[in-house]
C-alpha cells in the first residue's frame, strides 16, 4: 500500500503525517502532545473508544475530538486555544467526577498514571463537578486483581482490551443502568466470570480502578496506611481543597521518592515460546507487579497469566539453595567446592575407565542460550562427547526436522507480523489459546476485527477451534492423510502456485507420484473427513492471499511427527505460502528457549547454529577456538541416552533444568533407567522428581536471578536483565558450568554473560551480528543475523537454505498410529493447560493460581459419561500397557465418542500422564509418540468434587462485542456533548472569545 | 543403584552460621564507614540525653493511635480553615510584587518610627480642623493619602468583580 504524506497545521506550525492518520497520531508522531485518556495505549488504537473527550481541538475552528477525526491537508488544527482547553478541561471535570484525586496515598501514583499526568496538564485547579461515589463496593474476588468502582472513569480501555486484543470477551460497560460500572460477563463477581487472568485490563486501566492485588498498599509510601487513618486524610484532602496544583506538587515528589525503592526491570517470560517481555517491578525481594509495555517487540501491552501473575516461585520456601550430595539414603547439604569435586572425580573416572561415550548431558530449553552454549561446550570439549540433547526432542524437533528436509530453515519462517496479517490461519494439532496464549490473542483478534479466516484440525473442540470458521475432526494421527490429500486436491485443480513452484521449487515430479495415492476416498476412508471437508479445506487455501499453517505436539509427538511436519511444509510449498509476508511455517515452539537451546548447540548432531558436527570446517573451527579435540560422530539423543542406561552404556549423567522423570513419555522406564545410573547430577531451582534420583543437586538461579537471552518461537533472540539477586548459595547455571569447567582444569574467565554471546557470534555464521549492545533494552534480533546486525524476521524471500537456493519437495508416506490390544479402548490425549505452565514446579507454587486450578483432571466426552455413569468429579483410574493414573473426570463437549484429554500439571506420579505415554518414537527423531496413548478406564467412585473449581474461567459466560459501545454512552438522557456544553455556557457558538 | 529419595538434612549450624555471615557482613560495613558512623552516635547520644529520641520513640510506638488522633484534630473546620488560610496566606505572598511590597513595608517603618516619635503631651492636644486641612499640605501626608485611596480603589474593583461572578 502506497502511504502519501502531507502537512497540516497545528498550533502555528506545519507537521508531516500519513494518510489515514488521526489529528491525534499525526499529534503524537510530531511529539505535539493532545491529551487523550483513552488513545494512550498504541495497542488499542486511538479513535476506537472515544469515551474520555480529553482530546477536543479546535479543527478550523469547530471543537472535534482529535482522535477521531482525520487528518487532512492544509487543515488547521489548534489544541491550545482558549476554547480547546476549556473543552479538555469540561472533559477532564467529568472524569473526576467519577475518580477522587488522592494520589499521594493511591498505589498508582508511579509517574506513570494517565489520569493525573492529563490533569496536571491541564491546569485543572477545581473540580467543576463533585466526586460522586458508585453505590458499587470493590471486587476483590479474583485472587489476582480488584476493581474499584469508584475510582472508575469508565473510558473503557479494560473492556477494549478484554474484548479486542485478548479476545475473551468478558468485560462490558452497562451503560444502561443508572450508575455506569465495568461488568463480567452478565454482572458476576469477578472469580465466577469468563476471566481468563490474563492481566489487559489492569495493564491498561489508565488510573488505579483495576490493580493488581499485589500492588495495593505496597507501592506508596503512605498507601499501606490503616483504613481509618487514610479516609480522614482524604476527607482533609478535600476539604481543604488548596487547588490541585500543589497536591500535583506533593504527590510528584512521593511518585519520585518511590523511584528509589520500587527497582524495574526488563524481563522475558519462561512460560512459553511466544517470548513476551515486560518490566518487573520488586521492592526488595516482593514482586510488585510485572508491567508490560508498548514496546516489547512480540507481546506490546500483551500477557497472560502466569506472565502477569505466576511469579510467586522465586520466593518460594521450598527454593534449593544449597547444593546437596547423596551419602546413602539422604541428601546432606555440601559447598559448592565439595559439590564440584566431587562432580570432577566421579565424571573423570567414568570418562577414564568407561570412555566419553558412557557420559550423557541433557539440556534445558528454559536456560538461556548462553547457558546452552556453554554446556556442550562442556560436554564436547571437556568430556570430549556429542552425547548431548534438549527437550525440544520431546516435542518440536519433528518439526523442525520438516522444514530442514524441505526449505532449510528449522524455524518459524516469518514474524508473528506474518501471523496477525495471513488471510487464512491454518492451526493442526495446537491450542495456542492455551499453551501460547498472546499469539492466540492476535489471531483471535485478526479473525474477530480482520476477516481473517480460521480453520482448526484438532481432536478437541478448544478455544480456536470454537472460533474457527471450520473445525475439522480427523481421527487420531491421520493428519498427514488430509493434507496430503488437500495438496492433491489443489495440484489436481490447477491451483498450485505455478510460477513459484517453477522459479524456486525442485522435485516437484517425483513429488506428484508420491501423493497419488492420497486420494479423496483414500483419505475420506483413513481420516473420517468427508470428500467435501477435504475439498473446503483446499479451497479455503486456494481462496486466500496468503496462508499461514500453525502446528505443535498433535502434529509432532507421533510416529510418524517428522513426515506430518513435512507433508506441512509441501503443502505450503505447493501453494507458494513461503518467502512473502503473510505466508508461512510457524511450528509453535513449547518452552521460552526451545528454539534457541538446539540454536546453541545442545544436540547430538549439531553444533551451534546447525552446522553438522561431522563437517570436518565446522569442526575444525570450534576446535581451533576452543584449543580442543571434538569427537566427529554424532552422540546419542534423549531418548538413545535413556536406552544406554538401560542397557549399561551410558553410567554418568548431568541434567540441568528439565523434570525428566515427570515429562519424557512412559516414566515409569525412564525412573528404573535412572536408578541405574553410576552417578547423576541434577541442577535445578527446585528439588524436583528427578532430583530425587540423583547424587549430587546443585542449586541453579532462574531467569529472574541472572542474565542472559532467549530466543522465541520467531527465532527472535531478546536480553533480560537481572531482577533479583539469587537467593542463598543459588547461581546461575552459566556460572555452575563454567565454575565446574575450572576444576577440571578448563580455565573459562567469562564474568558475563555477554562475553559467551560473543563467542557464539563469532564461531557461527547465523548469529554473527548477535550482540548485548544490540539487544539493549526492548530491542531483538531475529537469526540469521548478518555481520552488520542486521536481522531476517521473513525467511525465504529470495531464496531458500539449500546450496541452489531451491527448495524441494519432499515425498513422505503415511505411518499408522501405535496399534494396542482392544481392551484399551479409549484414546488418551494430553497436554497442557492455560494456567499452570507444564508440569506445575514454578507454577504450582503461587496460591492464586492453585486456587484457580489446583490439579490435572480428565476431559471426558458427554456420550462416553452417559455409556460410563460417569459425572463431573468421578474418580477413575487410567491404565496402559506402561502403567496407572489415577484423576478425576471432567464432563466436557470439547472432547468426542470415545477420546479423553488430560492435562500434564501434575507434580506427583499418581497424576502423571506419563505414567501411560509409551516408550515409542517418531522414527526419524526419536520424538516420544505421547498423543498415541489407548487406555481402559475403571470408575473408583462415582461422586466427587470437581476437578476444576466453580470460579475457573472454564465454567464462565462471556459477552462478546466489538469495543467499549460508546454509542450507548451517547444515547444516555444524560450525556450532553461537550460542545453543546460549552455553548450553553457561552463559550463557544455566537461568540468566538473564550470568555 | 540410586532410588529416588526425598529426605534432606539440612545442616544444623546453618542458622548460627548465616547469623554469622551477617554480623561479619555488618561489621565490614561499619568499618567502612566509621566516619559516618561516629557522628551518627554522637547525635544519638545528644538526641538521649536532650530526651529527644524518648519523644520520638514513644510517638512511633503509638503512631497508629496517635496518627488517627491527630487526623481526628485535623479533620475539623476550624483546622481547615487554618489550612486553607495558610495556603491563601503562601497564595498572597507569592502574588505581591516584592519591590511593590517593599516600597509600602518601607513607608510603614517609617510612619511607625515617626508615630512612636510623638510624645504623649502633643498627641492628648485635640487636632483642630483647620490645623488638620493644613497638614494635607504636607507633600509626605498627601502622597500617602494618595497611596490609600489608590490601595481602596484596587480592593473595591476586586470586590466588585467578585460580584459579578
Amino acid at each position: 500500500m502506497e502511504e502519501l504524506n502531507f502537512s497540516f497545521q497545528i498550533n502555528g506550525s506545519e507537521i508531516k503525517a500519513k494518510q489515514g492518520q488521526s489529528i491525534f497520531e499525526a499529534a503524537r508522531d510530531n511529539n505535539v502532545y493532545i491529551p487523550g485518556i483513552c488513545s494512550s495505549q498504541p495497542d488499542l488504537g486511538v479513535g476506537v473508544i472515544q469515551t474520555c473527550d480529553t482530546c477536543f481541538v479546535q479543527v478550523n475552528g469547530e471543537l472535534k475530538r482529535a482522535c477521531a477525526t482525520e487528518a487532512e491537508p492544509g487543515m488547521t488544527v489548534n489544541s491550545v486555544s482558549d476554547l480547546a482547553k476549556e473543552a479538555q478541561l469540561e472533559a477532564m471535570s467529568r472524569i473526576l467526577k467519577n475518580h477522587e484525586l488522592y494520589c499521594t496515598v493511591c498505589d498508582n501514583n508511579n509517574g506513570n498514571c494517565v489520569v493525573h499526568n492529563t490533569a496536571e496538564y491541564l491546569e485543572l485547579d477545581h473540580q467543576k463537578y463533585e466526586f460522586t461515589p458508585k453505590p458499587y463496593p470493590p471486587d476483590t474476588t479474583h485472587p489476582f486483581y480488584r476493581y474499584e468502582p469508584d475510582q472508575c472513569i469508565l473510558c473503557g480501555q479494560c473492556v477494549e482490551a478484554c474484548q479486542d486484543v485478548q479476545v475473551s470477551e468478558v468485560l462490558s460497560i452497562d451503560w444502561e443502568r443508572d450508575q455506569p460500572r465495568v461488568i463480567w460477563d452478565n454482572d458476576v463477581p469477578i472469580n465466577e466470570s469468563s476471566c481468563v487472568s490474563c492481566g489487559h485490563c489492569v495493564t491498561v486501566c489508565p488510573c488505579n480502578a483495576l490493580m493488581e492485588k499485589s500492588m495495593l498498599g505496597e507501592a506508596g509510601f503512605l498507601t499501606g496506611m490503616a483504613k481509618n487513618m487514610l479516609e480522614p486524610m482524604i476527607d482533609v484532602t478535600k476539604e481543604v481543597e488548596p487547588g490541585y496544583n500543589e497536591i500535583f506538587t506533593i504527590s510528584n515528589i512521593e511518585a519520585t521518592m518511590r523511584e528509589d525503592r520500587i527497582k524495574k526491570s526488563k524481563t522475558v517470560c519462561t512460560y512459553c515460546g511466544v517470548g513476551c517481555s515486560f518490566e518487573v517491578w520488586t521492592k526488595g525481594r516482593d514482586i510488585l507487579k510485572v508491567q508490560p509495555e508498548k514496546d516489547a517487540p512480540v507481546n506490546g501491552i500483551s500477557t497472560c497469566v502466569k506472565g502477569k501473575f505466576g511469579w510467586d516461585f522465586v520466593n518460594s520456601e521450598e527454593r534449593l539453595t544449597k547444593p546437596l550430595i547423596r551419602k546413602g539414603d539422604t541428601f546432606y547439604e555440601a559447598t559448592w567446592d565439595e559439590a564440584l569435586s566431587l562432580m570432577a572425580k566421579k565424571f573423570s573416572e567414568i570418562k577414564e575407565n568407561e570412555g566419553p561415550e558412557a557420559l550423557g548431558f541433557i539440556s534445558s530449553s528454559k536456560c538461556t542460550n548462553e547457558e546452552n552454549y556453554l554446556f556442550q561446550k562442556l560436554a564436547r570439549s571437556i568430556f570430549q562427547t556429542n552425547n548431548i540433547d534438549n527437550c525440544s526432542r520431546y516435542c518440536q524437533t519433528p518439526a523442525s526436522a520438516g522444514l530442514m528436509r524441505t526449505v532449510g530453515i528449522g524455524g518459524d519462517s516469518g514474524t508473528i507480523e506474518d501471523i496477525k496479517q495471513a488471510e487464512l490461519i491454518i492451526v493442526v494439532g495446537a491450542n495456542p489459546a492455551e499453551s501460547h496464549p498472546v499469539l492466540a490473542t492476535r489471531v483471535k483478534r485478526a479473525h474477530k476485527l480482520n476477516d481473517q479466516k480460521l480453520l482448526v484440525a484438532d481432536l478437541r473442540r478448544n478455544e480456536l477451534a470454537d472460533r474457527a470458521d471450520l473445525h475439522i475432526h480427523p481421527k487420531p494421527g491421520t493428519d498427514l492423510v488430509w493434507i496430503a490429500a488437500v495438496t492433491k486436491y489443489i495440484l489436481d485443480q490447477g491451483w498450485e502456485a505455478k510460477q513459484f513452484l517453477a522459479e524456486r521449487v525442485n522435485n516437484i515430479t517425483e513429488f506428484k507420484q508420491s501423493i497419488a495415492k492420497f486420494t479423496l476416498d483414500y483419505a475420506e476412508k483413513v481420516t473420517g473427513l468427508s470428500k467435501e471437508m477435504i475439498i473446503k479445506v483446499a479451497t479455503m487455501i486456494h481462496e486466500s492471499d496468503g496462508t499461514c499453517v500453525l502446528w505443535a505436539m498433535g502434529v509432532t509427538q507421533h510416529l510418524g511427527g517428522t513426515d506430518t511436519s513435512t507433508a506441512i511444509s509441501n503443502l505450503l510449498l505447493v501453494t507458494g505460502n513461503y518467502g512473502r509476508p503473510g505466508a508461512g511455517a510457524f511450528p509453535l515452539r513449547g518452552h521460552n528457549n526451545v528454539q534457541g537451546a538446539s540454536d546453541f548447540g545442545t544436540m547430538p548432531n549439531w553444533l551451534p547454529g546447525y552446522e553438522p558436527v561431522e563437517n570436518d570446517e565446522v569442526r575444525g573451527r570450534y576446535e581451533r577456538a576452543w584449543g580442543t579435540s571434538i569427537p566427529k560422530q554424532p552422540g546419542l539423543n534423549n531418548h538413545q541416552i535413556v536406552e544406554a542406561i538401560t542397557d549399561g552404556r551410558v553410567k554418568g549423567m548431568y541434567l540441568f533444568g528439565e523434570e525428566m522423570a515427570l515429562v519424557d513419555s512412559n516414566i515409569n522406564y525412564v525412573h528404573e533407567a535412572f536408578e541405574k545410573l553410576d552417578f547423576f547430577v541434577v541442577q535445578d531451582i527446585f528439588f524436583s522428581k528427578t532430583a530425587q534420583f540423583a547424587d549430587v543437586v546443585l542449586p541453579a538461579a532462574p531467569s529472574l536471578e541472572k542474565e542472559g537471552t532467549f530466543t522465541n518461537t520467531e527465532r527472535r533472540i531478546q536480553r533480560f536483565y537481572q531482577v533479583l539477586e539469587p537467593l542463598g548459595d543459588c547461581k546461575p547455571d552459566w556460572e555452575i558450568f563454567r565454575d565446574f569447567a575450572n576444576k577440571l582444569g578448563a580455565n573459562w574467565k567469562y564474568e558475563h554473560p555477554s562475553e559467551i554471546m560473543a563467542e557464539a557470534a563469532k564461531l557461527a555464521p547465523i548469529f554473527s551480528g548477535v550482540s548485548y549492545d544490540r539487544l539493549e533494552g526492548w530491542e531483538s534480533q531475529i537469526w540469521p543475523v548478518t555481520p552488520d546486525g542486521e536481522s531476517t524476521p521473513l525467511l525465504y524471500k529470495e531464496k531458500f537454505k539449500f546450496v541452489d537456493g531451491k527448495a524441494r519437495l519432499f515425498p513422505v508416506d503415511w505411518t499408522p498410529p501405535q496399534q494396542y490390544s482392544e481392551e484399551f479402548d479409549l484414546h488418551l490425549n494430553n497436554g497442557r493447560l492455560l494456567e499452570q505452565f507444564h508440569e506445575g514446579n514454578m507454577t504450582a507454587k503461587s496460591d492464586g493460581i492453585n486456587h484457580i486450578i489446583p490439579g490435572p483432571w480428565l476431559e471426558v466426552s458427554e456420550e462416553l459419561a452417559k455409556e460410563r455413569n460417569l459425572e463431573t468429579g468421578s474418580l477413575v483410574r487410567l491404565t496402559s500397557p506402561y502403567g496407572k493414573a489415577k484423576v478425576r473426570v471432567f464432563v466436557s463437549t470439547a472432547v468426542k465418542g470415545k477420546e479423553l484429554y488430560m492435562p500434564m500439571n501434575a507434580t506427583e506420579n499418581e497424576r502423571a500422564v506419563n505414567k501411560l505415554t509409551s516408550s515409542y518414537y517418531d522414527k526419524d527423531t526419536h520424538t516420544p509418540n505421547y498423543k498415541e496413548a489407548q487406555v481402559k478406564m475403571e470408575m473408583l467412585e462415582q461422586k466427587g468434587e470437581s476437578p476444576i473449581p466453580k470460579y475457573n474461567h472454564r465454567f464462565g459466560n462471556p459477552q462478546p462485542h466489538i469495543g467499549v459501545e460508546v454509542e450507548k454512552k451517547w444515547n444516555r438522557p444524560d450525556y450532553t456533548p461537550i460542545p453543546e456544553t460549552l455553548r450553553m455556557e457561552g463559550y463557544y457558538g455566537e461568540s468566538d472569545h473564550a470568555h | 543403584m540410586a532410588r529416588a529419595i526425598t529426605h534432606i538434612n539440612r545442616k544444623e549450624s546453618n542458622v548460627e552460621e548465616e547469623r554469622a555471615n551477617d554480623l561479619s557482613e555488618i561489621l565490614k560495613q561499619i568499618a567502612e564507614n566509621r566516619e559516618a558512623i561516629e557522628s551518627i552516635l554522637v547525635i544519638v547520644n545528644e538526641l538521649h540525653k536532650s530526651g529527644a529520641l524518648d519523644i520520638v520513640k514513644s510517638l512511633l510506638r503509638t503512631r497508629e493511635k496517635v496518627g488517627v488522633l491527630a487526623m481526628e484534630q485535623i479533620n475539623q473546620p476550624a483546622m481547615h480553615h487554618m489550612i486553607k488560610n495558610v495556603f491563601g496566606s503562601v497564595g498572597l505572598l507569592s502574588e505581591l510584587d516584592p519591590d511593590q511590597l517593599q516600597a509600602l513595608l518601607d513607608g510603614l517603618t517609617k510612619g511607625i518610627e515617626k508615630a512612636s516619635q510623638v510624645d504623649n503631651e502633643q498627641n492628648s492636644k485635640p487636632l483642630g480642623l483647620f490645623s488638620g486641612l493644613k497638614t494635607m499640605k504636607d507633600p509626605n501626608i498627601q502622597a500617602s493619602l494618595k497611596t490609600m485611596i489608590h490601595f481602596l480603589e484596587g480592593m473595591g474593583e476586586s470586590f466588585n468583580s467578585n460580584q459579578k461572578r
